[in-house]
């Protein structure tokens, strides 16, 4: 049980942060008088919102997110192989050159389907 | 830095995995690149991957276990027959998917290929031997099979079936992910070698934390296998995916999942009190036993209770998992109870060969019925009757026997399979496993099991009795025909019954000794 | 005449070669069954013919060879676990096995099953030509052709087996067929009533066959588990018995006839000892014994017709004429006696049961007789002609005359089947009349049927030169002098029922022999003129006649051989079949429970007094149907007694109010209280209905809702991990 005890700690001081943060701003905050239209906008990085946030978006967000993040994790994947392609040898190579091109294979997929196309 | 060293007897395991990875690709490309209007050609490619798979994987099952990939995989019979059977129902499923397709004129190459990565999923989970290995290949095999469940988009049904399935799997998925991660808390590794041999003292420091990590990998690969009470996703699931890939989920997913269950618990129950994962794999299989039964019961829906079946026929080979679990030390004169295990003979014996070929042979013989029953279902169902919603009912199989006698007998032969009725499959697969169950000393529960599967009879033979007993409605549906659908069918009614009346050289194979790595 | 010995003692097969092929004897009708069963109708009548007769000629062209190779000196190696010698056989290897309880299928064929093989196949063959004459105007020929061959592959399992559960199979499947057989017209209810009746019947005689086979499982068991000491036989010693029959049961299986035999030879020294071990516990192995060989009375009652449980065979002539000959005189109705010499050395074994079994026998062979003399069917007369004989054959095995009871089953089948098929012959040119009050003056009209009739009926009733006189005087002659130890008196009443039941059987057939053939044809009869049958019924007639006369030779005291110093006269048969009955003969010489004869009589006393006997009641019958009553009208002053015996002693009725009656009330209370509405309403309606009830609750677990889905699995896991951190923190 022991063991358990800075788990229980820890839990309340987590919960604990939550609550204070919550409760200081409380106090804290600055109370407008007259409440700006811009403050109950979204936050779109000072950009003015166009329309609702909830409304149906094309599919092909998704497509061209989906691909963009398979790319991206091979970077994440190429990244150490190139730092330690020399001392692993040709057999690092060979298997990066398979791995890659089954992603480009897929990539070639993803062109002719028409993915990427943004009509 | 340790350089890997790699040789070709490395890959061996994976090659039937090579061959899946490759014909998928190439249908997919087939897919952008080739403009055919007919594609029966891409069935056939899947059809003959899967075949080339499944006999390099029933050529490695004559190795010799061993570990491979640096301890990241094995190769062992079990996994390697795991494999084959796998490929034995995905080119079932194949098959009968090019006809099921063509009907509603939805074929694709995506579709074959998404059955290839399943399959490969499955594969490669039946061998996996670490956690971070072990989590990935469940989700290769998860997504494909999320991504089949809703592949016919048309309809709601389809889409709720795959929404649910993708967010109840995910939640499993976290949880068996969750215990992982406590274990390699606990151990310091993941490979479940090193994890085996770290076990006794993690348990000795911090026997709470390994417990939790148990009990959610165990979670984790239940909902997989469709375990009372983690099946709730299973009949609405099986009822919204296109046919075919039901049959493909009810067996090879099932499969490959119970494969790596067993695996990974022979190594996680060092050093435990043996009591404790036998009693949770007893309950489970009480509880799946019995409610998988009983939820069929009342059903009408024919598909809906085939998947509460599968359910009930998880039970059954949890029942042999049990087994494999049961204390070999019982004190003298227990009693007989349902979660007790009392050896008839005094001494527990050693089950574990009589087990795995139980389990192997139940997943061979539900692979082939499981598949042969959706197929029949899936030739039968008709488009139309989905805005009436009746697609499946036992109305619709009305006086088959009069219509298509030939489709009714497979049919009731693929019943009677499911039943457990001699001379099918299905009746060798109970008998082995209930008989192992019996030898271990799970008495009590052996006797649920039979009990439960006498309740399994009854809806089984309900769809016999519609099919040869009623007159058959105005507006009845016909079979669609397709030469690859009845091709899969005769196949699987040949071995339902081939493999009932001569299990000879096959259960001598399942039944040889080093079938587990490590055990 | 040697070099004829030795043209008969040096088959053309190798003896292993003919064992291997013993399956093919079976095979052959089995298969001739399937054929003319599954596609006689579209083959048409000539190619079932073809077919099913071929396939029986086939059969007995096999046995043939077959018997030749048992008659072969070469072959007289005896069994590796000391069993039949001069037996020809092959073991297949194990047919089923549970626990250490093994029974494989072999087949054998020594000089008993040998002959029994050329009766069945022969006279089956006889019997499928004429049949096939005799069927020829009905539509089910394809049926009967398929049954028939049924039957005789059933049979030749039966006589073929090496073990008793092999036997039980071909003694099932006969009673099978003789059911199929005998409602053969089924349309007709009192035809398939006699069918049901001779099925249930056997079935109680079935019953009390395997009461007896378990029995002796348990015996066979009890002794393997004996200390060596206690199984000392003379020449070696305990040790070795007790390996050499442990190895033969764990291979053979404890029912093989050769295990059995084993059996007998442990035995002599253990009758008085007590049962140690198994169920049996606490009995002597003698009363173990009788009991066993009581329980097969009773099967060989149910099969061979013999009190209590004979009713069936005279209502079994509901089936067509050539099924009554082969099946109901000529084969299947011999199985008890051919079971009784099989597992003769325990008959002697058990003197209880041997004077059972001689009563049983004389008892069954006087009540038919009486029975048969005031019956009007002509079948019917020849059914309970049959009962009778059967009855003598019985008394034969009863007091250990096995050759002798033997020989009455082959001379029987031949001329009881020529009586059968001569009678159907009979109905066949009369318009299908059974009455023989009806008949008369047929011996112009039938000249053939007349003839073999006459031979027959003379041969039935003891006339010297005849077959029939010699077996039934050889059994008769050992009931009167070997006698069994402790029973002197019974059996001397034994002999007397048997001796009158030769007079009865002469008076009753002659009595049937001059209704039908002599004297004016009745004003009853159907037709006015009766015709002649067809050769193809007439010759098997004559070919059976024939072999009713030659098979005399069997019963000729002309071999001679050398026992214990001493040149002993035997008959042809009792020499033949020594082989088969050598450990019978050395257990009754060790245990003396038979006394046998120290002088061989001269046989010309029981001539003379066979004479006699047939002569005078054939003269008696004469006087009273030809001279007195000549229209089959009876004797005022003996009419009571007439009623009863017409009435077969109301054993039917009897039966129908002790048995029948109180167990139709009692199952029909059965069914109205337990079956009706504690079994069908409340266990299994109930049950159903419980079962059904929870599922449909179950079912509104399954909401659809996949976050309800989520939380249940998020709960379950939850609480097995608590359970199992709860079970091991404190």
């Amino acid at each position: 049980m022991q063991s358990w005890i800075p788990i229980l700690v820890y839990l309340a001081i987590a919960s604990s942060v939550g609550f204070l943060m919550l409760g200081a701003s409380r106090v804290l905050r600055v109370r407008a008088k007259d409440v700006p239209p811009t403050r109950e906008l979204t936050y779109e990085s000072g950009e003015e919102p166009v329309g609702n946030a909830w409304i149906r978006f094309h599919p092909r967000y998704y497509v061209v997110a989906l691909v963009f993040i398979l790319f991206d994790v091979e970077t994440a994947f190429l990244v150490p192989w190139a730092l330690n392609v020399r001392a692993l040898g040709r057999f690092a190579i060979v298997e990066m050159i398979v791995f890659v091109v089954i992603l480009l294979l897929g990539w070639v997929y993803a062109l002719r389907k028409g993915a990427l196309k943004w009509q | 830095m340790i350089i890997p060293h790699f040789t070709l007897n490395d890959f061996l395991p994976v090659m039937p995995v090579g061959v899946l990875m490759a014909a998928a690709i190439v249908l997919m490309l087939s897919e952008v690149f080739l403009t055919s209007t007919t594609r029966t050609y891409q069935a056939i490619i899947a059809a003959l991957a899967s075949i080339v798979a499944g006999g390099i994987a029933v050529n490695n099952a004559f190795e010799p276990a061993r570990l491979v990939l640096q301890g990241y995989a094995v190769l062992d019979p079990f996994s390697s027959w795991t494999t084959a059977m796998v490929c034995l129902g995905t080119f079932l499923a194949v098959l009968l998917s090019a006809g099921f397709l063509k009907h509603r004129n939805a074929e694709r190459g995506e579709f074959y290929a998404l059955m290839l990565f399943a399959a490969a999923g499955m594969s490669l989970l039946s061998l996996s031997a670490e956690f971070i290995t072990l989590f990935i290949n469940l989700e290769v095999l998860s997504v494909a099979t999320y991504a089949l469940t809703a592949f016919l988009r048309r309809g709601p049904r389809p889409s709720e079936a795959g929404f649910k399935y993708f967010i109840l799997g995910a939640f499993a998925a976290a949880l068996l992910l969750y215990g992982a991660a406590l274990i390699y808390g606990a151990t310091g590794a993941t490979k479940l070698v090193e994890v085996s041999a770290a076990l006794p003292a993690a348990f000795a420091k911090s026997p709470a934390l390994v417990y939790a990590g148990l009990g959610l990998v165990l979670a984790g690969f239940a909902f997989k296998v469709a375990a009372v009470p983690f099946h709730m996703w299973t009949p609405d699931v099986y009822e919204g995916a296109p046919t075919p890939v039901t049959a493909l989920m009810s067996a090879g997913v099932k499969a490959a999942a119970f494969v790596a269950m067993v695996r990974t618990f022979l190594f996680l129950v060092k050093g435990i009190d043996p009591v404790i994962p036998f009693t949770v794999f007893s309950l489970l299989a009480l509880l799946t036993m019995v409610g998988g039964n009983l939820l069929a019961l009342p059903q009408r829906n024919v598909k809906r209770m085939l998947a509460y079946s599968s359910i009930a026929h998880a039970g059954y080979m949890l029942l042999g998992v049990a087994a494999l679990f049961a204390p070999k030390l019982v004190e003298a004169g227990a009693k007989v109870g349902v979660l007790t295990a009392t050896p008839l003979t005094g001494t527990a014996q050693d089950v574990s060969v009589a087990v795995y070929k139980g389990l192997l042979f139940y997943i061979l013989g539900y692979t082939v019925t499981s598949l042969g029953a959706f197929g029949t279902i899936s030739a039968l169902e008709r488009r139309e009757d989905e805005t009436r919603g009746n697609t499946w009912d036992l109305e619709r199989f009305a006086g088959l026997a009069q219509r298509k006698p030939g489709w009714a007998a497979a049919m009731a032969l693929f019943m009677l399979s499911l039943g457990g009725v001699p001379p099918t499959v299905g009746f060798l697969g109970k008998l082995f496993l209930f008989s192992a169950a019996v030898d271990a000393g799970l008495l009590g529960l052996a006797i649920v099991g039979v009990l439960s599967s006498v309740i399994g009879v009854y809806f089984y033979l309900r769809v016999v009795v519609y099919m040869f007993m009623r007159p058959a409605p105005i507006d009845a549906p016909a079979p669609f025909r397709h030469w690859t659908t009845e091709l899969a069918l005769v196949t699987s009614a040949v071995l339902v019954v081939g493999l009932g009346i001569l299990p000879g050289t096959i259960t001598e194979w399942f039944s040889r000794v080093g079938m587990v790595f490590g055990h | 005449m040697e070099k004829l010995q030795l043209f008969f003692q040096t088959a053309p097969v190798d003896a292993t070669q003919a064992g291997h092929a013993l399956w093919l004897i079976i095979a052959l009708p089995l298969l001739g069954a399937l054929i003319s069963g599954v596609a006689g109708k579209v083959i048409g009548r000539a190619n079932v013919h073809l077919v099913t007769i071929g396939a029986v000629f086939g059969s007995f062209l096999l046995s043939l060879l077959v018997f030749w190779s048992v008659n072969d000196f070469r072959a007289s190696a005896p069994s590796p676990f000391g069993g039949i010698g001069y037996a020809v056989g092959a073991d297949f290897g194990t047919w089923f096995q549970a626990g250490t309880f093994r029974v494989n299928f072999g087949l054998v064929v020594d000089h008993l099953s040998g002959v029994m093989l050329l009766v069945i196949t022969g006279v089956g063959f006889l019997i499928h030509l004429y049949s096939a004459e005799y069927m020829s105007h009905d539509k089910g020929y394809w049926r009967f052709f398929a049954y028939l061959n049924l039957f005789i592959a059933a049979m030749l399992t039966l006589v073929l087996a090496d073990s008793l559960p092999l036997l039980f199979v071909g003694w099932e499947g006969v009673g099978m067929c003789s059911y199929l057989l005998i409602g053969f017209w089924y349309d007709d209810p009192q035809k398939a009533y006699a069918g049901r009746k001779a099925f249930i019947t056997n079935r109680i005689g079935d019953f009390g066959f395997l009461v007896a086979s378990f029995l002796m499982v348990l015996m066979v068991e009890s002794i393997v588990g004996l200390p060596a000491d206690k199984l000392n036989r003379a020449g070696i010693t305990g040790e070795q018995v007790s390996s050499r029959y442990g190895s033969a049961v764990a291979e053979k299986g404890p029912l093989a006839f050769s295990v059995l035999e084993e059996t007998a030879k442990a035995l002599p020294n253990l009758l008085d000892e007590k049962i140690v071990t198994g169920p049996l516990t606490g009995l002597t192995y003698e009363l173990a014994l009788t009991i066993i060989m009581l329980c097969f009375l009773l099967g060989a009652a149910g099969k061979s017709a013999q009190i209590p449980l004979y009713v069936w065979l005279p209502d079994a002539m509901a089936g067509p004429t050539p099924v009554s000959a082969l099946i109901h005189a000529a084969t299947m109705v011999t199985s008890g006696i051919y079971l009784f010499t099989r597992v003769s050395y325990l008959v002697v074994l058990s003197p209880v049961a041997m004077i059972t079994i001689a009563l049983i026998g004389a008892t069954t062979a006087l009540v038919a007789a009486l029975i048969a003399f005031t019956q009007k069917g002509i079948k019917k007369i020849l059914a309970y002609s049959t009962v009778s004989q059967l009855g003598l054959m019985f008394l034969g095995i009863g007091v250990g005359a096995f050759w002798a009871a033997f020989l009455h089953v082959v001379t029987h089948a031949f001329f009881k089947a020529c009586l059968f098929l001569a009678a159907g012959s009979v109905m066949h040119g009369n318009a299908d009349e059974e009455d023989v009050t009806k008949l008369g003056g047929l011996r112009k009209e039938m000249p053939v049927t007349w003839a073999t009739f006459l031979v027959s009926t003379m041969a039935i009733t003891g006339i010297v030169p005849l077959s029939g006189f010699f077996s039934k005087d050889a059994i008769l002659h050992a009931a009167h002098t070997q006698h069994i130890a402790g029973y002197h008196g019974l059996q001397t009443l034994a002999w007397v029922m048997g001796t009158l039941t030769a007079a009865c059987t002469a008076f009753y057939m002659m009595r049937a022999y001059f209704l039908t053939f002599e004297g004016e044809r009745s004003k009853d009869a159907k037709t006015p003129h009766a015709h002649e049958s067809a050769p193809l019924m007439t010759g098997p007639l004559v070919v059976l006649a024939v072999l009713a006369v030659v098979a005399l030779v069997h019963g000729l005291p002309i071999m001679h051989m050398q026992r214990g110093g001493e040149t002993v006269t035997q008959t042809l048969m009792e020499n033949f079949l020594d082989p088969v009955l050598r450990t019978t003969n050395d257990l009754v010489a060790q245990k003396q429970f038979l006394e046998l004869p120290h002088e061989h009589e001269s046989m010309v006393g029981p001539w003379i007094q066979a004479w006699i006997i047939a002569i005078v009641s054939g003269a008696l019958a004469f006087f009273i149907y030809r001279r007195f009553l000549p229209r089959g009208g009876s004797l005022q002053f003996l009419e009571p007694l007439r009623k009863f015996s017409f009435n077969k002693f109301y054993v039917d009725e009897v039966y129908d109010a002790l048995i029948i009656k109180p167990i139709t009330v009692l199952s029909r209370i059965l069914h109205k209280v337990v079956d009706a509405v504690l079994i069908d309403s409340v266990a299994v309606h109930g049950t159903a209905w419980l079962t059904a009830r929870t599922g449909a609750v179950l079912r509104y677990l399954q909401t659809g809702d996949a976050q309800m889905y989520a939380a249940v699995m998020a709960l379950a896991a939850s609480s097995g991990v608590v359970w199992a951190i709860f079970k091991v923190l404190p």
